[in-house]
């Protein structure tokens, strides 16, 4: 008998229905679609590497550029590529991707260009400034700033003769067999 | 256009029926279309209806990235379908095959088998997405912009 | 001549073709909108079963293989007109049409003809699910024709005779109330709505015997069902809601108590869940048949 007081219920108080348009709110850390910052990306593949459906590739055909290329119509919405991304270029605002016929709206590729190396010349994509500002506590010093502009060997050449000059004093009058 | 063309064309848009199939789906996308019919999403309100027979619906959804055992039943519902028929593909596995893609046992993109006029992303894609959807491809039946109804005005 | 163009106009316009091809789809517009209100949710709006048959009548028909074209297309046609015939006989305020004896009995043939023709529809689309609705529906039928025939003979037993106008006219009585019970026993089988929706139980046996139908025969299909409510409605009106002489009150009290038939049946249908075709039969003979009984008896006696 408790029939009769549902419908009653029902029939007197307002429908629970929400118009089409009237789009209910994503929770808080809704997974949408990614959003890709190329300023912040190094083209270091960790996306690519732990998306489980290939939605992310990177096209490495032109020498000069590398390419994040994403597919919303393959991503499972999972977010290790944001968890894994270590320049915080993938971010995730929730954003709900479009409903269409379309198919290349859910298709985004950035061109990321390469920079020389300022010792070696080979290509680089140099760290972006927040990665450094989370690898180093306070304000940045010079050589910091100097080492950005190294491909990963010279970086790490610039560190090591910083590291015998800190043991062994300034290098007046110090062999050198390899610069 | 005469009074009648034009009455056609609006109940094209005024009355979406589907019909849910899954090409081999997790259920994710299905469970997804559930609540669509329920009082708080209410599909009955822009008129489209749940049909169990795919000769009553002109709007087909698909979900699942069409394993080997499905495809059949796939092309049979579609030819089953009348004319004019829309098709609407529900998620990440009819548009590439998600995680599954690489797969001996799926066959690849719904594309390759039905005609897609509308693709709703997600996995799974909320409620209210799918109803975007079945509203756009209610639009395309309307406009007569449907792939199986350009096919039709070509042939 | 004049008589021609009186029942070309009631089978035509009222109450026949097209004025209740209107009001049956507003009737089925009011049940679709009342059972969304009861379950909470918002609903279709009200030319929502108008568009519905536009669209079918616009889609192209898939016969299928090995179904008899000629009955598939000749069933939902028959259907049709059998209802607009016996809507074009029943004397609903407005009714030009006059009555003679016996329509009585032909409006009786007339509304088993739909039945008969969902019946068919079942086995001429040679789908296994139709076969199982209409064997259902059928056995259905053997159900509720019992109150049902039974209330309309009680109150042409009572009027004197098997003509409608006798039986407009004749005084209603405790046989009326009986009557009354007894057919709207029957009214939801008819219907084919809870708790006696069995024939095409959505769940089960996907769409009952008009699976495989699509396109125009489907459209028409719709259409008979609109009118067949208008049909049954109109039937209870004219059998026991007597007329009080003024017409514009006889309208409004037609109106008012058809769309509150409407609303009674979809509650009813919004509040059960669906009966087995078993269970329905024995209801239908147990209950259905005490109130046949006592129509009869009370016809018999008075």
């Amino acid at each position: 008998m408790k029939i009769f007081g549902v419908l009653w219920r029902n029939l007197t108080a307002r429908a629970r229905t929400r118009a089409v348009a009237d789009v209910v709110a994503t929770p808080a850390g809704f997974r949408g679609m990614i959003e890709h910052d190329p300023s912040l990306c190094t083209g270091c593949t960790a996306c690519m590497q732990v998306c489980a459906p290939r939605a992310i590739s990177f096209d490495t055909a032109d020498r000069s550029s590398i390419t994040w290329q994403f597919f919303a119509g393959q991503c499972s919405y999972c977010g290790l590529c944001v968890q894994y991304c270590p320049t915080h270029a993938i971010t995730n605002r929730g954003k709900l991707p479009p409903v269409t016929g379309d198919q290349s709206l859910h298709r985004v590729a950035h061109k990321v260009d390469y920079r020389l190396c300022a010792h070696c010349s080979r290509p680089i994509i140099p760290l972006p400034e927040t990665l450094l500002h989370d690898l180093y506590e306070g304000a940045l010093a010079q050589s910091v700033h100097d080492q950005q502009a190294l491909c990963e060997a010279c970086r790490r050449k610039a560190a090591s003769r910083g590291l015998r000059d800190a043991f062994l004093g300034p290098d007046t009058d110090r062999e050198r067999t390899t610069t | 256009m005469n009074p009648f063309a034009w009455l056609l064309t609006l109940s094209r848009r005024k009355s979406p029926w589907i019909y849910c199939t899954s090409a081999g789906s997790c259920n994710g996308c299905d469970i997804e279309v559930g609540p669509c019919m329920n009082p708080r999403y209410d599909a009955e309100q822009l008129g489209v209806l749940r049909q169990g027979s795919p000769k009553h619906a002109d709007i087909l959804l698909i979900t699942g990235p069409v394993t080997r055992r499905s495809r059949e039943a796939l092309l049979a519902v579609y030819a089953q379908m009348p004319s004019p028929k829309a098709v609407v593909a529900l998620g990440s596995c009819p548009a590439s095959g998600n995680v599954y893609a690489r797969s001996p046992t799926v066959d690849g993109p719904v594309s390759k088998f039905v005609p897609v006029d509308v693709w709703v992303p997600g996995c799974p894609p909320r409620p209210q997405q799918i109803l975007a959807g079945i509203t756009q491809a209610a639009q395309l039946l309307a406009r007569g912009l449907t792939a199986d109804q350009q096919r039709e005005a070509a042939s | 001549m004049n008589d021609l163009v009186r029942f070309a106009f009631a089978l035509i316009i009222w109450p026949g073709m097209l004025g209740a091809a209107g009001l049956g789809l507003l009737y089925l517009w009011i049940a679709r909108k009342l059972t969304a209100r009861l379950q909470g949710r918002k609903g279709p709006p009200f030319y929502q079963p108008f568009f519905d048959v536009v669209k079918l009548l616009g889609k192209r028909t898939v016969v299928p293989g090995g179904a008899n074209r000629g009955f598939f297309y000749a069933l939902p046609v028959v259907a049709v007109a059998a209802t607009a015939l016996g809507l074009m006989i029943i004397p609903v305020p407005g009714n030009p049409a006059s009555s003679f004896a016996g329509d009585v009995v032909l409006l009786l043939f007339l509304l088993e003809v739909p039945v008969f023709c969902d019946v068919l529809a079942g086995y001429v689309t040679q789908s296994i699910y139709g076969q199982v609705s209409a064997m259902r529906e059928g056995v259905l039928m053997l159900g509720y024709n019992v109150p049902f025939l039974a209330a309309v003979v009680a109150m042409a037993q009572h009027a004197g005779g098997f003509s409608l106008a006798e039986l407009c006219s004749a005084p209603r009585g405790v046989v009326g109330v009986f009557a009354a019970i007894a057919f709207l026993l029957a009214i939801p089988a008819r219907l084919k709505s809870n708790p006696f929706s069995i024939p095409n139980a959505e769940q089960e046996i996907v769409a009952g015997a008009h699976i495989e139908y699509n396109g125009a025969p489907l459209a028409l299909f719709e259409l008979s069902h609109a009118l067949e409510v208008v049909l049954l409605i109109d039937l209870f009106m004219v059998l026991f809601v007597p007329s009080v002489g003024d017409p514009a009150a006889d309208a409004l009290i037609y109106v008012a108590g058809s769309v509150a038939l409407v609303c009674a049946v979809t509650a009813i249908a919004a509040m059960t869940a669906r009966m087995t075709v078993v269970r329905a039969f024995r209801f239908y003979w147990v209950w259905g048949g005490m109130a046949a009984a006592a129509s009869i008896a009370a016809a018999v006696v008075n």
